[in-house]
Parts: structure tokens; C-alpha cells; sequence
């Protein structure tokens, strides 16, 4: 049963890769039809996928990408034309595919009829032109280099064929009589593919028969022949291998001239590759992360207790134990990180299908795929770039028409980057469409009491797109086609800011929009400063603390029931957390109670140009510290961004300076 | 026909109850709801959070919620001694501790003795946390149901029922 | 003398293994015309001996067979040799071969074998 989920769990993770795959391969094929490469790795995803399925048992998802495998068998065959339908037909049976995979994560019976699919499939395929060579397919399979040679060699005279070779069942040394064929054959023609491979057949990975595909200009019986010749072979069949010259179609574009070069080819795709990654649950790494950072607080504590000891090889271990648990660390955070691609990649197809609807002609550039981002976070941005891409697709690239009478490019473009700065990765969506008027924003702005309009003097351009993302603008949608924007931007921007970072808009009316989520790269660990208020521990990110200030009580003046403090020649609102979340102090609160000119220390913090200051006790200390969220039930309280673990087991919370105001 | 009878026996189904006492009154809880059993600890507390909820502790690395069974109720709540303990429940991926008075002993008793009828039961809770009442020698133990303790449908319910 | 298949030489450090080999090769009608117990000595009987076949061990002092079948071939194209080869020596066996041994066989012999192999590379 165990195994059973297992097996599950890797099918639906793999079945979800190979359907990504494809899906990317299809939007290749669509723009270049001939792209035999891509149209291979469609069939391979479409055969492994059928085999996956049927051993799992989901016979109807076996059965709709076996269709899916002959029809692709002949567009490889050139037998069937690759055409706009086609490709259509074949992005919606991806799409059955990926709800039917959906069915089995979600534990659902899988009840799709796949039927009308599979006849439209069938009605697709051509006649089926069947080969005499089927029977010897069924064992070797040829690629698109191994068929091309075939049909051009045929063309200047050679014969290829299908060699199986039976080794008597005491031989001995099977490997050299298997190099002593080959030689022998050598002398006649050349050895295009065998099967195993060479390497295998080198290391006499083989039973008592392989295989090879042969072409020469002699005869069977002489091939047959010189493969008697050598001792301990009992028994050679020679098939001639049926050449469909359509599979010689496109060779002016191949450079290769030589079989030789196909052999090498063939024989280093052979080869075994070494593994070089392994899959790890996601559940796993976190409890890996959780164990990292116990050690962590461990290694606190021991340096603690190292202190009390006048100990130099104590020291010296601690020191050691100390770099390893930091070192293990950041492996572990780096193990964390996945390339942006894991979500860019299915972007592609979704902006087709988006232009195809809204009848756009939209050219899709994606760049910095293999930027790396930690998992929690990436897992978290995606919908925001659906948000995004489908704002640009909709409402920023104009229709073809609308384009062509600007005098633009009639297909838009649209660019989706990622890169990094410092420890933030920042995520573009980039259109050259018609950009967003402020006009227009400001205007409704007002209107909707948004702003008022002396509130425009002290706004720049920025200030004004991020209008767009206000709630009261961003969800209504007649505000949108007019401007260009808005739709779900309020909620990309909250959830970019509740990951710890921040969204710039920028436009020129006319000529396009650029929004960019600034991320940081993992949401796990951040610098802090620890602050002691009423004997409690608070973490406050250093990214949002602008000074220190210590200044007196008195300085403190209240402006009609809000305290405010004169610094810098601004007026800065003044936060007691006392008074926020009403804290309860064990000791007697009298202490707090302080005299008119005792010094107050206050840390001045900002959040979207807005700043304040937050009334502390103490200053502990700058940190990094390892974020945890807050479960559940805490969801809705504002004020805190999470909690972290302190050195002696404590759990200090931090404040979320966004809503602490 | 003495491995016949064997396995009759067998096939007598037991529940392992966690038993514990709260505001004076003694609870049980299947033993399949709960991860593990800690000592009271230094519990962080959130500000404007619920005030059953009395705050966060550090479990091995995991921070979780601590709820005050007795306040979330509306029972009467006594003074926490040092036997007053956590038990740490895990319902639907989210792990939670609920503050006991004490957690006295762990009970085995056949799945039959438990009645499905809490009706009969006086008691101040409300019925839809109890899961059944289990039957033993002398006394009879309410099972509460931890799963819908922690659900967030009934902490409004009873959020509700309070204001009235 | 009586007419035989051909003329042997037999090429092994070990007296008993170029014993056991001369009397398969007698008994399979071919006549030993020379021995050696190295790839050097190998070499110079075989300009001296000029056999239709030589059989060669490939782990010998001094001169080993594979350097053997080199100079042998060398000093005559078509020379015919059939390598002796203990198992596990795939890569060695492939090498001879390589130089222009024509065929192997293999520790412990079957006569049989041993004899099929000398034919086909006599022919």
C-alpha cells in the first residue's frame, strides 16, 4: 500500500513534467512545423506517459495518449502533415491528459469520455502505410538521424538491414566475438546502431543474442556470411529494411554527411547517463530545514556553555561544530531554491491560448528561467503571474488591426524575466501594448474617493500606477479597459508584499507597461533587529528600519489622540505596541511610567515611503533569524509576520511593519 | 477450535484513551488524535489573537498554537499546577496543543463500551464536540473529538454561541 | 611423413599447457612443428619454423603475445594466429585481434574448440 502511494506520488509528479514538456514542445512545433526535435520529444513524453498510465492502471489516460502516440508516429513519419488543427487537436488532448492527472492527485475517479478525442485523433491519422519493417521496429525503434541516413544511403545504392545474430550458448568471451562480427561486417559496410549498445555489448550486457542495423552494397548471403565466419555464432537472421523516402524529406538541413558521425551520434545517446539528481518531497526538505535550525539553536546554546569552560579543545570543536551547522545551513536553503522555470514553463501555452481567444497576435519571449528562487516562495507567486500576463494579453496588447493603424508591429510582444539583484529576484512582465493612462487614474481615483485631488500634488507617475493596484480601482473592470490595467493587481500586490517584497509599475501611455516583482530570494531567513518591548521579544526585519533614534519623552507630542515625533523636520506617527495589542506586563507597569525627560529609544521604520516610530525598551542585537509562519488559527491578525526561534528555545514573534499601521 | 475462539477474542476491537482532567472534569480523547504528551512550557503569547488561544510554544523546531481547552469551552478554569500538561494533536496537517489540568493515565477499553449517546451525559460542553461516552468500571469518561474541537467552522460556532 | 592439416607452432610460457595443446593439435591431424616459451622466442621460430599456424598465450615474460602478434605480423601479413586466452581477458583479446590475430580461444580448452578455431582460421 505504502509502495502503491509511492508509485503515485512519482506518477503524478512525473506525468505533470512530461505534460509540461509536451505542452512546451506543441508551441515550438506550432511556430516551426519542422522542428523534428521538439515533435520527438512530444512522442517519447506521449509513449512514456501511455506506459506510466497503463502499468498505474488508468487505462483511460493509457489509452488517450497511445492515440495521441500513433498519431505523432506518423507526423515523425512525415506520413501525416502537421497542420494548425493539429496542433489544436493535440492541445486539447493535453488538456484531457492534465484533468485526467488532476482526477488521480485529487483522488477522483477518472470518468472523462475521452472518445470524441479519440476519434477526432483517429480521423486525423492518414492511412496508416504499413512497412515490412514493422516487425523489426518492434524491437528497434529508429530516430530521425538513424531513418534520414537510411533513406540517403538507399539513394546511392546501399541496402540497410536488420541483423539479429544468436551466439552459441557455450561461448565464451560473447563481448569479442560480438567486436569480432562487427569487425567482420566492418569489411563490408557500416554498423549504423546496435542494440544493446556498444558499451553494453563491451561489457557483454547481453544474453545470447543482439542486434544491429547494417547497410552495405552486398547481398544478404554475403552479410550472412561474414557473420558465420565467426566461431560460436549459431544463428543470423538478415531482414531488408523498407526505406520510406519521405524520411530522406528534409536532409539538406542536416550537415551530416558521413554515417560514421551517425554512429557516434547513435553511440553516445546509447550510453548510460549517471544520475545526477535525485527527487526530494518538499515535506522532507522542510523537516530537513526544521532539524537545521534546532542544530542551529543547539549551536547556540553550546557556544553559551563553551563560554563557562577555559577549555581550548572544547573551543576548538565547538568552533568546528559551529562552521558545519552553518555550512549545513545553506546547503540546505540552496537545496530549497528551484529555477523560475518551474512555473515560466507552462506561461507559454497559457499566452496562446489567452491571444488565440482575444484574436492577438502575441509574440511570447520568456528569459532568466534558471534564476533561482526558494520553493515556498515560487510556490506562492504563480497566480500573481497569471494575473499579470493575462492583464498584458488583454488589456495592454492591442488587437492586430489597433496596432497596424499606430503604426506598430502588428504581433505584440510580451516579456516575461526573471533576474537577480542582490539577495531579491526580480520578476518582470514586460508588453509593448498601449500602456496605462494616468490620466485616467488619477480621474477615477478622485471619483472614487481613492484620493483627493490635493493628494496629487505630493504623487509622482509611480505613486499614480500603483493607484492601479488599489483595491477600489484594481477589481472593477469597466476601470480596467479604460485604463489598461487593474484586474487582480491589488492582489498581486499583496501577496509579493506578504512574501517580503514589493511591485513597481511603470508605463508610458502608448507604448507599454512593465510591472516587476521585486522578491526576496528566500523567505526563510531575514536580518533582524531584536527589540525587548515589555519584557517580550520582538524581531523587526532590518530591511523596513530606517534609525534608531534615542530621544526623551518629552520630545513625544500628541497631535489630537495620536503621538507624533519631530525628526529630521517630519512628522513621524509613534507606535506603542503597548497600547496596539494592549500588552500585559508582569511587573509592576509603574516602571514604565517614566519621567518627562528620561530617554525613550525608538526605532524608526518605513513601509511604502510611509514612516514611524516604534517605542522599544531594549536593544538586543541584529540577527538573522529563520522565519516561521504563524499557524491558522492566527490568520487575520494583524501586526506580525511570523515567529521566530531564539537561541535559548523561546519563540519570539516579528513584526510586520506593513500592517502595524 | 481453540484458534477459532483466539481469534474471537481478538476481533474484540479496544480504543486506547488518552484520559485527562479539565476544570474538574475528566475527558478522553482517542489516542489516534494525538501526537504526543509535553510539559507545560513558556507559551509566547499573540496580541489580539482569540482568547482561548493563549499563544505559541516552540515544539522541536515547529511553532504551534496553544488553546486553553477550559477557556475555549467557558469552563470554569483552575489554576494551572505542575501537572498540568500539553497534549499535542495533529487534525488535518495542522498541529495544535491543548492545555490540560493533568493528564493522569491512558486507558484501554473495548470499542463497545463507548456510547454514541452523549444525551444522557450532563455536562458543559457542548454536544457536538463529544464523540461518545465510554463506559468504565465505575465511572463514565466523555470522548471528546479533537478534529472538531480544532475546526475552524466550530471555533466560530462557539464563538457565536458565547454572544448569545 | 604423413600428410597433415598443417604445420603448428605453439606459443606458451607453460610447458604444461603447450603440452596439452600439442597433443589436442597432434591428435586433430596437425603436426607441431615448433615451441616457444615467449613472445620473442615465439617470433624467432616463426621465421625459422614458417607454420601455417601459430597459437599464442598473451600473458608471457619477456616479450607478451599481443607485442608478439605484432612483430609476427609485421614481418609476414599473412600470418595466421589464434590467441590463447584465460577469461576475463576481453580487452586484451580484443587487442590481439586488433593487431591481426585472427581468432581466440579459450582457458580451459574443449579439443573440440580448440581445433574448430585452428580450421577457421587456416581457411
Amino acid at each position: 500500500m505504502e509502495k502503491q502511494n509511492e508509485y503515485k506520488k512519482l506518477y503524478i509528479q512525473e506525468s505533470g513534467e512530461f505534460l509540461q514538456e509536451m505542452n512546451k514542445n506543441l508551441l515550438i512545433i506550432e511556430k516551426d512545423p519542422k522542428n523534428t526535435d521538439a515533435l520527438n520529444t512530444i512522442f517519447r513524453s506521449a509513449h512514456t506517459l501511455k506506459s506510466m498510465s497503463a502499468s498505474m492502471g488508468y487505462s483511460l489516460i493509457a489509452d488517450l495518449s497511445h492515440k495521441m502516440e500513433d498519431v505523432l508516429s506518423q507526423a515523425r513519419d512525415n506520413t501525416l502533415q502537421i497542420s494548425e488543427e493539429l496542433v489544436n487537436l493535440l492541445f486539447e488532448s493535453f488538456d484531457s491528459l492534465e484533468s485526467m492527472v488532476r482526477d488521480v492527485q485529487e483522488e477522483k475517479e477518472i470518468k472523462k469520455d475521452i472518445q470524441p478525442l479519440v476519434n477526432k485523433l483517429d480521423k486525423a491519422m492518414t492511412k496508416r502505410i504499413k512497412f515490412n519493417e514493422e516487425k523489426v521496429t518492434d524491437e528497434i525503434s529508429l530516430n530521425e538521424f538513424e531513418k534520414k541516413t537510411l533513406a540517403r544511403v538507399k539513394s546511392e545504392g546501399f541496402q540497410s538491414y536488420y541483423i539479429k545474430i544468436y551466439l552459441e550458448k557455450n561461448c565464451v568471451l560473447k563481448s569479442v566475438r560480438a567486436f569480432m562480427i562487427f569487425r567482420n561486417l566492418h569489411n563490408i559496410g557500416e554498423v549504423i546502431k546496435s542494440i544493446p549498445s556498444s558499451q553494453d555489448l563491451e561489457e557483454e550486457k547481453f544474453g545470447e543474442s543482439f542486434s544491429c542495423i547494417f547497410v552495405t552494397k552486398e547481398k544478404k548471403d554475403i552479410v550472412e556470411k561474414n557473420v558465420f565466419e565467426i566461431l560460436d555464432v549459431e544463428k543470423v537472421i538478415v531482414n531488408e529494411i523498407q526505406i520510406n523516402p519521405l524520411w530522406n524529406k528534409d536532409v539538406k538541413q542536416s550537415s551530416i554527411d558521413d554515417t560514421k558521425e551517425i554512429k557516434e551520434a547513435a553511440g553516445q545517446s546509447g550510453q548510460m547517463r549517471k544520475i545526477q539528481s535525485v527527487r526530494v518531497d518538499i515535506k522532507r526538505l522542510d523537516k530537513l530545514m526544521n532539524l537545521v535550525e534546532e542544530l542551529a539553536i543547539s549551536k547556540l546554546r553550546l557556544l553559551e556553555i563553551g563560554l563557562r569552560f577555559q577549555d581550548n579543545d572544547l573551543k576548538s570543536v565547538i568552533e568546528d561544530f559551529n562552521r558545519h551547522i552553518d555550512d549545513l545551513q545553506m546547503e540546505v536553503m540552496q537545496a530549497r531554491l528551484v529555477p523560475v522555470n518551474q512555473i515560466f514553463e507552462r506561461f507559454p501555452r497559457l499566452v496562446r491560448d489567452l491571444a488565440k481567444r482575444e484574436s492577438k497576435l502575441i509574440k511570447f519571449d520568456v528569459t532568466g528561467g534558471d534564476i533561482e528562487l526558494d520553493r515556498s516562495v515560487l510556490d506562492e507567486i504563480g497566480d500573481s503571474l497569471i494575473h499579470l500576463l493575462k492583464n498584458s494579453v488583454d488589456h495592454g496588447i492591442e488587437s492586430p488591426q489597433v496596432r497596424k493603424n499606430k503604426g506598430k508591429q502588428e504581433e505584440g510582444t510580451i516579456v516575461l524575466s526573471a533576474r537577480r539583484e542582490k539577495s531579491y529576484v526580480l520578476i518582470e512582465v514586460k508588453d509593448d501594448g498601449k500602456g496605462i493612462d494616468t490620466d485616467v487614474i488619477k480621474k477615477i481615483a478622485i471619483e472614487r474617493g481613492i484620493i483627493k485631488e490635493e493628494d496629487l500634488k505630493s504623487m509622482n507617475k509611480e505613486d499614480i500606477l500603483l493607484l492601479t493596484a488599489h483595491p477600489g480601482l484594481s477589481t472593477k473592470q469597466e476601470v480596467t479597459d479604460i485604463s489598461g490595467r487593474g484586474v487582480g493587481l491589488d492582489v498581486v500586490k499583496q501577496k509579493t508584499e506578504s512574501l517580503g517584497g514589493s511591485v513597481v509599475i511603470e508605463s508610458d501611455v502608448g507604448l507599454g507597461a512593465k510591472i516587476t516583482m521585486r522578491l526576496p530570494i528566500t523567505t526563510a531567513v531575514v536580518q533582524a533587529l531584536m527589540v525587548v518591548i515589555l519584557q517580550k521579544t520582538f524581531a523587526i526585519p532590518i530591511s523596513s528600519v530606517i534609525e534608531i533614534l534615542v530621544a526623551k519623552e518629552n520630545d513625544i507630542k500628541k497631535i489630537e489622540a495620536s503621538e507624533t515625533i519631530l525628526h529630521r523636520n517630519k512628522v513621524l506617527p509613534i507606535i506603542r505596541l503597548e497600547n496596539l495589542f494592549s500588552l500585559v506586563c508582569d511587573m509592576n507597569s509603574d516602571s514604565r511610567t517614566a519621567a518627562h525627560n528620561s530617554l525613550i529609544k525608538i526605532v524608526i521604520v518605513e513601509f511604502e515611503n510611509k514612516q514611524f516610530g516604534i517605542v522599544v525598551d531594549k536593544l538586543l542585537s541584529q540577527q538573522d533569524i529563520v522565519i516561521k509562519q504563524l499557524s491558522k488559527e492566527f490568520k487575520g491578525i494583524h501586526g506580525f509576520a511570523g515567529a521566530t526561534i531564539l537561541g535559548d528555545g523561546k519563540v519570539a514573534l516579528i513584526l510586520d511593519v506593513a500592517t502595524l499601521i | 477450535m481453540a484458534d477459532q475462539k483466539k481469534e474471537q477474542k481478538k476481533s474484540v476491537k479496544e480504543k486506547q484513551l488518552v484520559i485527562f482532567f479539565m476544570a474538574g472534569e475528566e475527558f478522553g480523547v482517542d489516542i489516534s488524535q494525538i501526537k504526543e504528551i509535553i510539559r507545560m512550557q513558556d507559551i509566547t503569547s499573540i496580541p489580539s489573537a482569540p482568547e482561548f488561544i493563549m499563544g505559541v510554544i516552540n515544539l522541536r523546531g515547529q511553532i504551534i498554537a496553544v488553546m486553553n481547552l477550559a477557556k475555549r469551552f467557558g469552563l470554569k478554569e483552575i489554576k494551572l499546577t505542575d501537572k498540568a500538561r500539553i497534549i499535542v494533536a495533529e487534525v488535518k496537517d495542522n498541529t495544535v496543543g491543548l492545555i490540560v489540568d493533568e493528564v493522569p493515565e491512558v486507558l484501554r477499553i473495548p470499542e463497545e463500551s463507548i456510547d454514541p449517546a452523549p444525551e444522557m451525559i450532563e455536562t458543559q460542553i457542548h454536544s457536538e464536540f463529544i464523540k461518545g461516552v465510554g463506559k468504565l468500571e465505575n465511572r463514565l469518561v466523555i470522548l471528546l473529538d479533537v478534529d472538531r474541537i480544532l475546526s475552524h467552522e466550530e471555533i466560530k460556532k462557539v464563538k457565536e454561541a458565547v454572544k448569545e | 611423413m604423413a600428410k597433415t592439416k598443417g604445420k603448428v607452432l605453439v606459443v606458451d610460457d607453460a610447458v604444461f599447457m603447450r603440452r596439452m595443446l600439442t597433443d589436442i593439435l597432434t591428435e586433430g591431424g596437425y603436426e607441431v612443428a615448433g615451441e616457444a616459451a615467449n613472445g620473442k622466442e615465439g617470433m624467432e621460430q616463426y621465421k625459422k619454423v614458417k607454420p601455417d599456424i601459430v597459437t599464442m598465450d598473451i600473458i608471457m615474460p619477456e616479450m607478451g603475445g599481443i607485442e608478439s602478434v605484432k612483430e609476427i605480423i609485421k614481418h609476414d601479413e599473412k600470418a595466421k594466429i589464434v590467441m590463447v586466452s584465460a577469461m576475463g581477458q576481453q580487452q586484451l583479446v580484443v587487442e590481439a585481434i586488433q593487431a591481426g590475430a585472427k581468432d581466440f580461444i579459450v582457458k580451459p580448452f574443449e579439443s573440440s574448440r580448440v581445433l574448430s578455431a585452428v580450421e577457421r582460421a587456416l581457411k
